[in-house]
């Protein structure tokens, strides 16, 4: 007779994980040995009402707590798109009214040179036809842009998944920085600011690839919306605009 | 994707709030089931539901059909269980629950010395790794190699961790 099996062999026994030459030998064992066979007998018991164990229904007020948050979550998220898109939008159409009030002005001056100004007329002239302050301002808006864009790259090139991941909180704060992003590409082209406008046009192409893509992504997907970041450069880029935007004293 | 499942995912992407309850309604109980035995804890696994069809109804859009709307479902709970026992709050709230530093069954002081306690119960009082493992593979019938690919573990561990939550089972239900 066989010497007694661990009970680790009996359980894979039971699983038949073990050899057919094993599973055999086991199994001769069990028709002689009690103790052995009670083990297997307990461990079958164990999966067997494991195996029959069924659904259990939730308390009731998990669903309410549950449709009180889902309200909440809708109000909440409706408040927070809007807030976003104006406050993006604003900016963007104050810093296109600083950039052509100023060229207006420029106009203006050159066909009635000879005019008298007024005071008040002259301290906003001083200020929004000043290339210098016009470009000042573009900069500063453009900074911030940056800055929030830079957050949503680095979320996502730090993010991890061994499944699926939501990424519905990037894309629509990529959709609402798209808007903004194109009006400050034109006015930085228009001002000759190329090299601001050239990552802006790159941003861009970043932005619109995560604003029309899915809301979840596969494991693959997310490798590859990082590897697109990180193969043109444009977290680098970003932060080296915004870094040099930042550091330009203030007038 | 089943008609009806179409139907009733259709009208919950329109906002229909009707909707979302029939679809919590028909497959809430397999999901708290999978809560509750997962963190081992009654309060626990409500708040993780309600987390589940929050995670549900935000995600529903991302829902193709590739697969039925339970099985979609159970893959996201799945998910956010594992999430949930990962996240430090898990873990703290396992540290206080009836298991000492070895993780070791310790009879609750309700309990009748000596008594006999149902499947249910000792399932919860399992070790955190060995009880997700037992759930996912003796109840809900995984196979250790997509349990391993879940947990980030060999399968080896997997069979391992059965093994050891059997044992303890086997014990406390003697």
């Amino acid at each position: 007779m066989m010497t007694h099996p661990t009970e680790e062999t009996l359980n894979d026994y039971l699983e038949r994980e073990l050899s057919p030459a094993d599973q055999v030998r086991v199994a001769t064992h069990l028709e002689t040995c009690a103790d052995c066979a009670l083990v297997v007998a307990e461990f079958q018991q164990v999966v067997r009402e494991a195996s029959a164990l069924g659904p259990l229904t939730p308390p009731e007020h998990v669903w309410t707590r549950l449709s009180q948050s889902i309200v909440d979550s809708r109000s909440t998220m409706d408040d927070r798109r809007w807030t976003r898109f104006t406050w993006a939008m604003a900016t963007a159409a104050l810093v296109v009214m600083a950039f052509f009030t100023g060229r207006f002005f420029n106009q203006r001056e050159q066909q009635v040179a000879s005019q008298q100004q007024t005071t008040a007329a002259t301290a906003v002239r001083a200020s929004a036809d000043n290339p210098v302050v016009r470009e000042r301002v573009l900069l500063i808006a453009v900074g911030d842009h940056l800055e929030r864009s830079q957050m949503v790259l680095v979320e996502l090139s730090h993010a991890e998944t061994s499944g699926e991941l939501d990424i519905s909180a990037e894309r629509q704060l990529a959709d609402d920085l798209l808007a903004s992003n194109r009006l400050y590409r034109q006015t930085a082209q228009q001002m000759g600011q190329a090299n601001v406008a050239g990552v802006l046009d790159e941003l861009e192409r970043v932005l619109v690839e995560l604003a029309r893509g899915p809301s979840t992504v596969s494991m693959q997907q997310l490798a590859d919306i990082q590897q697109r970041i990180e193969s043109q450069g444009i977290l680098f880029k970003v932060k080296v605009i915004g870094s040099e935007i930042r550091q330009q004293p203030v007038l | 994707m089943s008609r009806p499942d179409a139907e009733l995912v259709a009208r919950c992407r329109a906002g229909d709030s009707d909707a979302f309850e029939a679809l919590y309604r028909e497959h809430s109980p397999r999901l708290f089931a999978l809560a509750r035995r997962m963190t081992g804890s009654p309060h626990e696994s409500e708040d993780l539901l309600q987390e589940i069809f929050l995670q549900v109804h935000r995600k529903l859009d991302s829902y193709r059909g590739d697969s039925a709307l339970g099985t979609w479902l159970y893959r996201l709970a799945v998910r956010q269980c594992l999430d949930f026992l990962r996240s430090r709050q898990g873990r703290m709230r396992a540290a206080s629950s009836e298991l000492d530093e070895n993780g070791h069954y310790m009879p609750s002081t309700r309990e009748t010395p000596g008594a006999r306690i149902d499947i249910e119960r000792a399932v919860a009082r399992l070790p955190e790794g060995c009880r997700v493992a037992f759930v996912l593979h003796d109840i809900e019938g995984l196979e250790h190699r997509q349990i391993s690919e879940m947990l980030g573990v060999s399968e080896g561990t997997s069979k391992s961790q059965v093994f050891k939550a059997r044992t303890k089972l086997r014990a406390m239900l003697k």
